[in-house]
């Protein structure tokens, strides 16, 4: 979760406990994911005990999430429905009230962060009028973007994911061709996403908002503007390309490759090539040490014991551990911090020699980095498919390993 | 607003509502496959299958003809916001990629998608 929307979530959950509403009250969360994690953590923080974890994959059910149980959603109807309160902080927040309220649940229902601001369930009035100025505002913000960029192609990054980019860079140049454009423009939603796009040569780039970002979208369905594309597997909701997992696996690059873009799946990748050297490259020894990855904001982050482990085994072998922060992280324990930009991560691997880190976008961005590289995949399913995490995400030369509660670091 | 309301009870009645822009050929050739393959549904779901064109035989889903202004009623909607997740609209949209595409080069069959569609 990145940080507006973590703060969105606790200005929603401190209006709620000044307001009493969360006093006596059995606090379900709907949707496991990183987010929903957060929300745990946070309420956990506060005293809270959640009762459950609602969530549709069956793999889930029984399993634990900070002693909170995971389980299907029907089973919040055999609680006292006065007594149960449920918070969401998962996207598909309409879609799950919804399902809730389809079952028969008649308590409340809370949403704590605007994740899909595109989603309201009704055909009132009021709705369908506020979503259609909504969508003006972003007809203008896109007139706006193609008069500072006369004749371009629009191309709409709906999410802030480094992989999601690099993905849509790794094609991009080729549907150009096939729609025969010459210059594009490309919105993305933060400066790391825009860094992610800088990789891959000189781009016109500009960085929106979120809400920014939702509004042009919008506007470019409503609109069926031809100038503009939106390159992403499951957003906005019109997207339907994550739907086939229910019945095939198919990997991320090759939703992109195939289903976005709709190219043949022999079609070879543009790799990214514009990457600096990180200034204080000499500062690392050389082939001696190694560079850990243990935040993404949009995986479930790995129990902090697994990094403990492994640091305490480099260290062990004499080899200096560095931590990649951003913001506010800090650096595991016996690791000392190291926060290259984008551009610059590449060169840092390669002189450490060694690289481990939760399978991110980050992992994408090092894909052509020449080092030992370890991506760690938290045992969970992608979205509800049947599908692991691992099966999504491997990566090609990559030392690709599943993270269970018995895992152990060693040397492959 | 007599369509509204028609939409609605449609989104009450059904757990999924799959439309057919069989005004496009290919789409027409993919509708009728659709009705002419052996498929199950999961438990409780009730689907209701739309269409442009009267030229469905065997029809199995409860096929309803829609005209071109009830269509662009419903599309319009669709592309305004998110108002339901049980909208299915089988259409070339260029605006952004769809699983037509892995029909096109080759990812899933047929068979496969009518099952995606139906999930």
């Amino acid at each position: 979760m990145d940080k507006e929307h973590y703060n969105e979530m606790v200005s929603a959950l401190n209006v709620l406990e000044q307001s009493g509403e969360l006093k006596e009250k059995k606090l379900y969360l709907f949707g496991h994911c990183n987010a929903t994690e957060e929300l745990a953590g946070l309420l956990i923080e506060r005293q809270y005990k959640p009762t459950a974890i609602l969530d549709n994959n069956t793999a889930k059910h029984g399993k634990n999430y900070r002693n909170i149980p995971i389980e299907a959603p029907q089973t919040i109807l055999s609680d006292d429905q006065e007594k149960a309160f449920v918070c969401i902080v998962a996207r598909a927040y309409a879609a799950m009230a919804s399902q809730l309220k389809g079952l028969g649940y008649k308590g409340q229902i809370r949403k704590l962060v605007d994740y899909n601001s595109y989603a309201e369930y009704s055909l009132s009035e009021d709705t369908r009028s506020r979503m259609k100025r909504r969508e003006v505002q972003g007809e203008e913000k896109i007139r706006a973007l193609k008069k500072k960029y006369p004749g371009c192609f629009v191309i709409l990054c709906p999410f802030a994911a480094l992989g999601d980019i690099y993905f849509c860079m790794s094609y991009l140049q080729y549907f150009l061709e096939k729609r025969n454009r010459r210059q594009c423009v490309i919105g993305v939603i933060g400066s790391a996403c825009a860094q992610v796009v800088n990789l891959f040569g000189e781009n016109n780039v500009e960085v929106f908002s979120q809400k920014d970002m939702d509004e042009m979208i919008q506007a470019a369905l409503f609109t069926k503007d031809a100038d503009t594309f939106i390159p992403h597997q499951d957003r906005p909701y019109v997207v339907d390309l994550s739907r086939a997992l229910y019945g095939k696996l198919i990997p991320l690059e090759q939703i992109y490759c195939c289903g976005v873009f709709g190219f043949p799946q022999n079609t070879k990748p543009v790799e990214p090539s514009v990457f600096k050297d990180y200034p204080a490259l000499g500062s690392i020894s050389e082939g001696k040490a190694v560079i850990l990855s243990p935040y993404a904001k949009s995986v479930t982050a790995l129990p902090e014991s697994i990094w403990r482990g492994i640091v305490e085994f480099y260290i062990k072998q004499g080899y200096k551990c560095y931590t990649n922060v951003a913001g506010d992280e800090r650096p595991l324990e016996g690791t000392e911090g190291i926060n290259p930009s984008i551009a610059e991560i590449k060169s840092v691997v390669e002189r450490a020699g060694t690289f481990i880190g939760i399978r991110s976008g980050l992992c994408d961005v090092l894909r052509t980095a020449r080092a030992k590289k370890t991506a760690l995949y938290p045992d969970y399913n992608y979205c509800d498919t049947q599908w692991k995490a691992i099966d999504m995400y491997a990566l090609e030369g990559w030392d690709n390993r599943v993270v269970k509660d018995d895992f152990v670091w060693r040397i492959n | 607003m007599p369509e509204i309301k028609k939409l609605e009870k449609y989104l009450e009645e059904y757990s999924s509502i799959i439309i057919f822009d069989d005004r496009n050929e290919e789409i027409r050739k993919y509708k009728l496959s659709f009705f002419e393959r052996e498929m199950e549904l999961s438990d409780q779901k009730k689907i209701m299958v739309m269409g442009l064109k009267d030229d469905v035989t065997a029809d199995k889903w409860g096929y309803k003809i829609i005209t071109e202004q009830e269509y662009n009623f419903i599309l319009r909607l669709y592309r305004m916001y998110e108002f339901t997740d049980k909208l299915r609209i089988v259409s070339y949209f260029l605006q952004f990629g769809s699983m037509l595409n892995y029909l096109s080069t080759g990812i899933i069959t047929e068979e496969e998608y009518f099952e995606a569609l139906l999930h």
